[in-house]
């Protein structure tokens, strides 16, 4: 009778005690003192656009003949961009495939933004990366999970 | 409750106890590490991450079709 008390304040208490704590311990903390919550942010979205356009670009270059004939729509998504874009880059080349100058575009952004603080432009910039990044996931998700014939 | 009885439940708990209290540090030193690399990148960092992109940008799989 005593040990099922115990075990039933154990449980009642004590648990809920530590539970709690491990909710005010996590809920309390936060990003850096120093970071700015925006360009974190924009280094996630850099970061997940890099790895989600490289994703599309090799699933589509593995075999590029069969998906341009059998889904054409996602080599057209594919070679849109691979689209030579000019720009100023740090390797000094002329162009850039469209993916990276969006990614180097919202780069510089970030970087500008630490001086000009124009969130108005770095959250813009952002958005727009954000939404071809759902566009490349939508268009993995079919691809992936399409039969191997496609058509 | 007599303070006798309190210092007795935690002494029977007191395993149980020692490990909850062991998964609550880990957890909290986890939360902190994530929480770190949360934080802006460093100018090195940046530089890297350019250095990423002018790597990926010569790459084949970025080449369109009539290149």
């Amino acid at each position: 009778m005593k040990r099922m008390f115990h075990a039933l304040l154990f449980n009642a208490v004590i648990s809920p005690t530590l539970g709690l704590l491990m909710i005010v311990a996590t809920g309390c903390t936060q990003l850096d003192k120093n970071a700015d919550p925006l360009i974190v942010r924009a280094e996630q979205v850099e970061a997940s656009a890099l790895a989600t356009f490289d994703l599309v670009l090799n699933v589509n270059d593995s075999n590029r003949d069969f998906f341009r004939s059998n889904a054409p729509e996602f080599h057209n998504f594919a070679e849109w961009l691979r689209t030579p874009t000019p720009g100023v880059y740090p390797d000094g080349k002329p162009t850039w495939p469209r993916s990276l100058a969006m990614i180097y575009d919202l780069h510089t952004v970030k970087l500008a933004y630490k001086t000009n603080r124009d969130a108005g432009k770095l959250n813009a910039g952002i958005h727009g990366v954000q939404a071809i990044i759902a566009q490349s996931t939508s268009w993995l998700s079919r691809i992936t999970n399409a039969p191997s014939t496609l058509k | 409750m007599a303070p006798a009885a309190l210092i007795g439940l935690i002494l029977t708990n007191l395993p149980t106890i020692k490990s909850g209290a062991t998964h609550l540090i880990n957890f909290v030193r986890e939360q902190r590490l994530a929480l770190r690399q949360s934080g802006e990148w460093t100018p090195d960092m940046d530089r890297e991450f350019e250095a990423e992109l002018a790597r990926r940008a010569g790459s084949s799989a970025y080449r369109p079709d009539n290149r």
